[in-house]
C-alpha cells in the first residue's frame, strides 16, 4: 500500500522573506473572511484560517485556506483547498513538498538543508492526515489507522541523519520521531548507536511507538 | 464654590444665553434622539455644570501634566447632551455617553463615552446627527468584537516590571505590578470591562449576561488560565471593546498588545501626543489609551531605529531583550531583529542566545550554532539543541487573582 504522492500536494512554503501579509492582502483582496487566528505559544505555532469562497455561480465549495507562522523551525506555510489552489500558486512565491525534497538532498548550505527538512516534518503530518481516511483500520486497534509508508519522507529523514552537519542531523532525527510513518521505527533503531548525542532521545520514542491517527476522527492525531 | 463650578457656571451661562446656530438646529434635529441622545434643557446644562470637577475621575493612571490638563480645560466644556445609554459588562453599572460644547471655542460638538472621560480623550463630533452618528459607530459595538474581528495590532513597551506601578483603589498609594493588582486597578478603571483572562484563552471568555455569582466565580477561575506561552491577561476595552493584553516577558519586561479597530480621529492621539510627549498609534481607540494612562508605549519601530544607531554593547542587548518581547508573535518582525543576534563579542551573542532560548526561536540557534566560534558557547548550544529546549517566562500574575478568588470560596463555605 502506498500513499498517494498528492496528498501532500496541497501544502506549500512561502519562500523566504515573503511576509504574512502576502497571504493575508490576498485574502482581504478575494474576500474571504478570517475565520480563526490561533497565537503562537511556546511550542504551538501561531495559525491563521479564512474561509474560502470561489465558484459560486456553480455553486462550488467553500473551504478554509490556512497560514501557518512556525517560530520553532523558521518556516511559514500555506494549505489551500482544490478551490484555490491554482489562484494561491499563481499569487504567491512557494515551495512545493517536491522543492523542498529537493534541496534536503542537494542544496549546497547546510542551512537550507535542515530548513527544508523542519518545512518536510509539518509536511508529512499533513500527508499522513490527508490520507488517513482512505486508509485501513489496524486490526488490533480498531480506533487507529494503518497509515503506510511514504518512503519519500523517510527517505529524505535517513539522508539527514548521515549529514556532517549537526543542525541537519536534529532536523532529520526530529522528523523521524514525529512521523505517523511505521518505518521510521526500523530506522531509528539502526541509527541509534550511531548518534550517541541523541540516543535518550530515540530511546524514548522508540519505547513511546509511532504516532496514530484515530479513526474516530480522522484529522486528529492519536 | 470652587473655582471649577465658578468657570463652568460662567461657560455654561454664555452658551446658553448665546448658543451657536447649529447646535440650535442639531438640538431640533430628531434623527438625534434615534442615536439614544437626549437634549439637555437650559436648567440641565446649569445643574450638571454645578458638579464640575478639576480633578481626574477615571481612575487612571495620571501625570501632572494629564492633571494639569484636567484642571485647565474641562471646566469650560459644557454637557448639552446625554446618551447613548450602556451598561458596564459585570458591574451591571449603567452609564451616559456625554455630548460637550467648549464654550472658548463652540465651533463643533465634542464626544465622549462616559462623563468621567479627560478632555484630552473628547472626541470632535461635527455639528449635525449624520456627523454624531458618525463617532458613535467606533463606540459600544454590538456584537462586541472578538480577535478576528479586530483587525489591527499595536504592540507597546509598557516599561519594567520593578519599575512599575498602579494605584490601590483603597489607599491610592502606588504598589507593585501582579496579578491581583492589575485585576484591581482595571477593575476600577474607567476604560476596561471588569474581568481579564489568561493567555489559554485567545477570545473574551465571559458570556454577555451575568448568571449566578458562584457560576461566574467559576468562569473567572478558569479564565484566569495560562498557557503554554508569554504569561499574559487580556482585557476588553469599555467603549470600543478594544483587547488590551499586558503579557510579562522573562518574569520583567511588560509589553502591551491592542487588537482594535481603527478610530476615525486620529487627530486627538496626534494632540495628546505633542501635548503629553506620548507616542500612541494615532489610531488607537480613546478608551485603550484611557487603560494605558502613566505606562510607556515604546513600539518596535522606534527600538530598531535605536538598535540601528547602538553601538554599546550592554546597551544594545537591552533594546534587543525589548524588541524581541516586541516581536513576539510576528516572525516578519523578528526577521528584521535578526542580524542583531550577530556580533564579534562573545559575551554578547551568549545573552542574546538567552533570549532566543526564551521564545524557544530554535531555527536561530541552529544557524548560530553552525557559525559560532567559540568551542565553549558552540559545545553549550549544541548540548541545549540535543536536548530540547524547555525555557519558560515565569508567571508573574499567578497567585494575585488565584488568591482573591480563594477568599471568596471561603466565604461561600
Amino acid at each position: 500500500m502506498t500513499t498517494s504522492e498528492l496528498s501532500d500536494s496541497h501544502c506549500y512554503v512561502l519562500r523566504p522573506g515573503t511576509p504574512a501579509s502576502a497571504v493575508s492582502d490576498l485574502a482581504v483582496g478575494q474576500g474571504w473572511e478570517l475565520v480563526a487566528d490561533q497565537p503562537r505559544g511556546y511550542d504551538r505555532v501561531a495559525i491563521r484560517r479564512w474561509r474560502v469562497t470561489g465558484g459560486t455561480e456553480t455553486g462550488a465549495g467553500v473551504d478554509e485556506m490556512e497560514l501557518i507562522d512556525d517560530h520553532i523551525a523558521g518556516y511559514r506555510a500555506v494549505t489551500a483547498p482544490d478551490l484555490i489552489r491554482d489562484r494561491i500558486a499563481g499569487s504567491l512565491p512557494l515551495w512545493s513538498a517536491d522543492d523542498l525534497f529537493t534541496q534536503a538532498q542537494s542544496a549546497a548550505d547546510p542551512l537550507v538543508r535542515m530548513r527544508a527538512l523542519r518545512a518536510l516534518q509539518y509536511f508529512q503530518i499533513v500527508a499522513a492526515m490527508q490520507a488517513a481516511p482512505q486508509a485501513p483500520l489496524d486490526p488490533d486497534d480498531p480506533d487507529l489507522r494503518l497509515i503506510a509508508d511514504d518512503e519519500r519522507y523517510l527517505a529524505a529523514f535517513r539522508r539527514g541523519l548521515e549529514d556532517p552537519v549537526p543542525g541537519v542531523r536534529r532536523a532529520a532525527l526530529d522528523g523521524l520521531c514525529r512521523t505517523f510513518y511505521p518505518g521510521a521505527q526500523a530506522i531509528l533503531r539502526e541509527y541509534r548507536d550511531r548518534l550517541p548525542d541523541h540516543t535518550e532521545t530515540i530511546d524514548w520514542y522508540l519505547e513511546k511507538g509511532t504516532h496514530r491517527i484515530r479513526a474516530k476522527a480522522d484529522g486528529e492525531a492519536g | 464654590m470652587n473655582r471649577a463650578q465658578t468657570l463652568g457656571r460662567k461657560a455654561a451661562t454664555r452658551l446658553v444665553a448665546d448658543p451657536p446656530e447649529w447646535l440650535r438646529t442639531l438640538r431640533r434635529d430628531a434623527a438625534t434622539q434615534d442615536l439614544g441622545v437626549s437634549w439637555h434643557d437650559d436648567d440641565t446644562i446649569a445643574e450638571e455644570t454645578e458638579d464640575a470637577d478639576e480633578r481626574p475621575s477615571d481612575w487612571g493612571l495620571h501625570t501632572q501634566a494629564t492633571r494639569q490638563h484636567i484642571r485647565l480645560n474641562r471646566p469650560h466644556l459644557v454637557p448639552v447632551a446625554a446618551g447613548p445609554e450602556y451598561t458596564r459588562r459585570g458591574m451591571g453599572t449603567e452609564s451616559d455617553a456625554t455630548w460637550y460644547v467648549d464654550s472658548r471655542d463652540p465651533q463643533h460638538l465634542l464626544f465622549a463615552p462616559s462623563p468621567e472621560y479627560p478632555p484630552f480623550l473628547h472626541v470632535p463630533a461635527g455639528t449635525t446627527a449624520e456627523q454624531m452618528a458618525q463617532v458613535l459607530r467606533g463606540f459600544f459595538p454590538v456584537p462586541r468584537p472578538t480577535r478576528v474581528t479586530l483587525p489591527k495590532v499595536a504592540r507597546g513597551f509598557l516599561g519594567y516590571l520593578g519599575r512599575l506601578g498602579v494605584p490601590s483603589p483603597y489607599t491610592g498609594q502606588v504598589e507593585g505590578i501582579d496579578g491581583l493588582t492589575l485585576d484591581r486597578y482595571y477593575t476600577m478603571n474607567l476604560y476596561t470591562e471588569v474581568n481579564s483572562w489568561g493567555s489559554a484563552f485567545f477570545d473574551d471568555p465571559y458570556p454577555e449576561e451575568w448568571h449566578r455569582p458562584i457560576e461566574m466565580i467559576g468562569l473567572g477561575r478558569e479564565a484566569m488560565k495560562q498557557a503554554d506561552a508569554v504569561p499574559s491577561k487580556t482585557w476588553r476595552t469599555a467603549h470600543s471593546g478594544s483587547y488590551l493584553t499586558i503579557e510579562a516577558h522573562d518574569g520583567e519586561l511588560l509589553v502591551g498588545e491592542v487588537r482594535y479597530r481603527s478610530n476615525t480621529y486620529p487627530e486627538v492621539v496626534e494632540k495628546l501626543n505633542a501635548t503629553f510627549g506620548s507616542y500612541f498609534p494615532t489610531d488607537l481607540p480613546v478608551d485603550v489609551i484611557g487603560a494605558l494612562l502613566g505606562f510607556d508605549f515604546q513600539t518596535i519601530d522606534m527600538l530598531e531605529r535605536e538598535l540601528a544607531e547602538e553601538t554599546d554593547p550592554g546597551k544594545m542587548l537591552g533594546q534587543l531583550h525589548i524588541a524581541t518581547a516586541l516581536a513576539y508573535g510576528d516572525l516578519d518582525a523578528f526577521a528584521r531583529l535578526r542580524p542583531h543576534f550577530d556580533h564579534d563579542n562573545p559575551s554578547y551573542r551568549a545573552q542574546a542566545m538567552n533570549f532566543l532560548l526564551s521564545y524557544n526561536y530554535a531555527y536561530v540557534l541552529e544557524e548560530l550554532a553552525h557559525t559560532e566560534p567559540e568551542e565553549q558557547l558552540s559545545e553549550q548550544l549544541h548540548r541545549v539543541l540535543n536536548r530540547g529546549i524547555n525555557s519558560r517566562h515565569p508567571d508573574i500574575f499567578e497567585g494575585g487573582a488565584d488568591y482573591d478568588y480563594d477568599d471568596e470560596d471561603e466565604d461561600d463555605e
